[in-house]
């Protein structure tokens, strides 16, 4: 029985002026995995942390809840918290419940779409296992696996290779923990240390009683960064929507989505990266395949294909790079550098940014010798600005 | 009746010499044959178990269900999730019915 | 010099009580800055607007508060000016105990900015993409109606 503590951020009052924080902590104490729900004023204050850290050990949990901000605002607070307290790093889940939830929604959506997603991530604490491994890369339980050999075909850093025993090997130093041969996975042995498919089949468990149409998002890195953005901004959206975090739309195992159907869940969503523009060099490319495979077997199923879609946010959201093509010397550096595929040689042998694949990263400038590429949200000139006001303080 | 493999489905597991289908199938009755696609070798050894139709991972086996339970259209389709299965049942008359199965596979 | 807003939230829960914030404010008022100071930063935005203050609000903006993480976007918004944002909260006023180092620390936090305002620009505010995506994606679903596999 795992013993699961809840911490409701209230952001200094950001996120519980915008939903109703009474009734969250009303219906879930009845949950007989909670031993504690603790709203902290801010989680991430020195003096937010020591009430966690408090009530941690004086109920003796071994799982945290931490319902608060986006994991990419504050995630490594909450994993610096826990090391502390001993928890296994397994075993904390960060309830994004301020930039996806409480800043989009009305008051009232909010607080039960807060309490669906609150409920997700505990079923997701509460199924996960404590793992003391420190190897960061993708893992593959050889009890089950049978040697399909998928995973070295669809692995885009061909960090996987066959070991002596026959058994697919991952070789950390190559795997980028993209995820993708998560997703082909046909008996979905493979995991990751903070991705495994039988924690997100346990969190679609806490769909039920949801307002219909329930529709799950499984959003990959860039895509939940850009529905945060969303958040920030304030543009709201249908609260019916529930984001699932995932590394890669390459890494949503089609297994998952079965069970989300069988869950009664109404539609999913997997967002992502316009085609070019992936990271993972080729995760939204087999993603589309196996969308495509699994429309396919939906219609079999006499259900309609739209119920799994895909859409892909943000083309343009992020100001692009703009070369210079007066001092561009046309030596490529950029075009090989550029992690998102965005430059590209024209017919006159000009480069030329592709707005909307450009993420803004600035690896493209850093790389350029001639100094030809102008990062319009961080220039040269700031930076030189920057280390010359360093320098006068 | 005989698994039916949809070949513009099947992939043959990407040509691996042993398909999941045949490292699955209780009779060891699947095979790749030339073109790379799986077929049961010996359709009149099959106990319609759908051990294939539930691993196949691009969904390409369909098992025909025997006459004396139900022609045409009559269908089974399994899909499976992590721990459980959702059937498809349709009937002689075009009915759809749906179950969710709990199975114990953790 | 002048022609920057500054505005610095010097919320107790968030900097403390180490910080003279009053000190400060007086060393930026002699060279010229505009500047205001917010007890609570978050409750008067926390409706969704933000009543400028300023004689001119369109002028560039310092912000001296917390992270860009906690909020960047959302302020960007609000002020609706070219805004930086100076962290004084987690990368000063929590990691430092010394008092004299916190307040040098903060106010050349706030120079830092100052110097560095003038490349911040009006950014354009985002499209609501997944909004629209998302409407026309429900209603598809409001027509198929609920999965029958809902028990």
């Amino acid at each position: 029985m795992s013993r699961a503590g809840v911490v409701l951020c209230r952001c200094n009052t950001l996120i519980d002026s915008k939903m109703d924080f009474n009734t969250i902590e009303r219906r879930l104490q009845k949950h007989k995995n909670i031993v504690f729900i603790q709203r902290v004023n801010m989680a991430c204050s020195p003096a937010g942390k020591q009430i966690i850290e408090e009530m941690a050990s004086l109920h003796g949990i071994d799982s945290l809840v931490a319902v608060a901000c986006s994991p990419l605002a504050k995630g490594s607070v909450f994993k610096d918290l826990t090391r502390k307290l001993g928890i296994d790093k397994n075993m904390l889940e960060i309830v994004n419940i301020r930039e996806q939830c409480a800043w989009v929604h009305e008051y009232d959506d909010a607080t039960s779409k807060g309490l669906t997603l609150i409920n997700m991530g505990i079923n997701r604490v509460v199924k996960a296992q404590p793992d003391s491994t420190t190897i960061n890369c993708a893992m593959i339980n050889k009890i089950k696996c049978d040697k399909c050999k998928r995973c070295l075909e669809e692995c885009p850093n061909r960090a996987i290779s066959i070991n002596d025993d026959g058994y697919p090997a991952v070789n950390p130093d190559l795997c980028q923990r993209c995820g993708v041969c998560i997703g082909g996975c046909p008996l979905a042995v493979i995991s990751l240390p903070d991705f495994k498919v039988d924690e997100i089949s346990a969190m679609l468990k806490g769909a039920s009683g949801a307002k219909s149409p329930f529709i799950v998002g499984f959003f990959c890195d860039f895509a939940y960064e850009e529905a945060d953005k969303m958040g920030q901004a304030g543009s709201a959206y249908s609260p019916n929507l529930h984001i699932i975090r995932v590394p890669c739309t390459g890494a949503v195992n089609m297994i998952t989505v079965n069970d989300a159907i069988a869950e009664g869940v109404d539609g999913v969503l997997i967002a992502g990266c316009d085609a070019s523009q992936c990271k993972r060099k080729r995760g939204n490319e087999v993603a589309r395949y196996r969308i495509e495979n699994f429309q396919k077997s939906l219609e079999e199923q006499f259900l309609e294909k739209e119920r799994l879609s895909y859409v892909s946010l943000g083309e343009g959201l992020k100001e692009a790079s703009i070369i210079n093509d007066d001092k561009c010397n046309r030596c490529g550096a950029c075009q090989q550098v550029c992690p998102y595929g965005a430059i590209k040689q024209q017919d006159e042998g000009k480069f030329q940014v592709y707005y909307k694949a450009c993420r803004s990263c600035g690896i493209c400038a850093a790389a350029c010798k001639p100094g030809a590429i102008l990062v319009p949200v961080c220039p040269d000139k700031k930076i030189m600005n920057a280390i010359d006001a360093a320098l006068a303080i | 009746m005989p698994p039916k493999v949809d070949i513009t489905k099947c992939d043959g597991c990407r040509a691996e010499e042993e398909p999941l289908c045949d490292q699955i199938c209780p009779g060891n009755l699947m095979r790749l044959n030339e073109q790379g696609k799986a077929e049961c070798r010996s359709s009149r050894d099959c106990w319609d178990c759908m051990s294939c139709t539930k691993i196949c991972p691009q969904g390409a086996i369909e098992t025909r269900l025997p006459y004396q339970l139900g022609y045409y259209p009559a269908k089974l389709i399994p899909k499976v999730g992590t721990d459980k299965i959702m059937w498809t049942c349709v009937d002689i008359n075009g009915k759809v019915e749906r179950y969710v199965i709990k199975t114990r596979n953790n | 010099m002048g022609k920057i807003n500054i505005i610095i939230c010097t919320n107790i829960h968030c900097q403390g009580s180490k910080i003279n914030f009053l000190e400060i404010k007086e060393v930026l008022e002699k060279d010229g800055y505009e500047v205001v100071l917010h007890s609570n930063f978050c409750d008067e935005i926390k409706r969704g607007f933000y009543p400028s203050p300023f004689n001119n609000c369109k002028l560039p903006t310092v912000f001296a508060g917390c992270s860009p993480c906690v909020m960047e976007g959302k302020l960007k918004k609000l002020l609706n000016c070219p805004v930086e944002i100076v962290n004084i909260r987690e990368q000063c006023a929590w990691i430092y105990n010394n008092v004299e180092e916190v307040n040098k620390t903060c106010q050349n936090k706030i120079f830092f900015g100052i110097k560095q305002v003038k490349y911040a620009r009006i950014e354009s505010q985002p499209e609501n993409v997944l909004g629209k995506k998302l409407k026309g994606y429900i209603s598809l679903m409001e027509k198929y109606g609920p999965n029958p596999f809902k028990m």
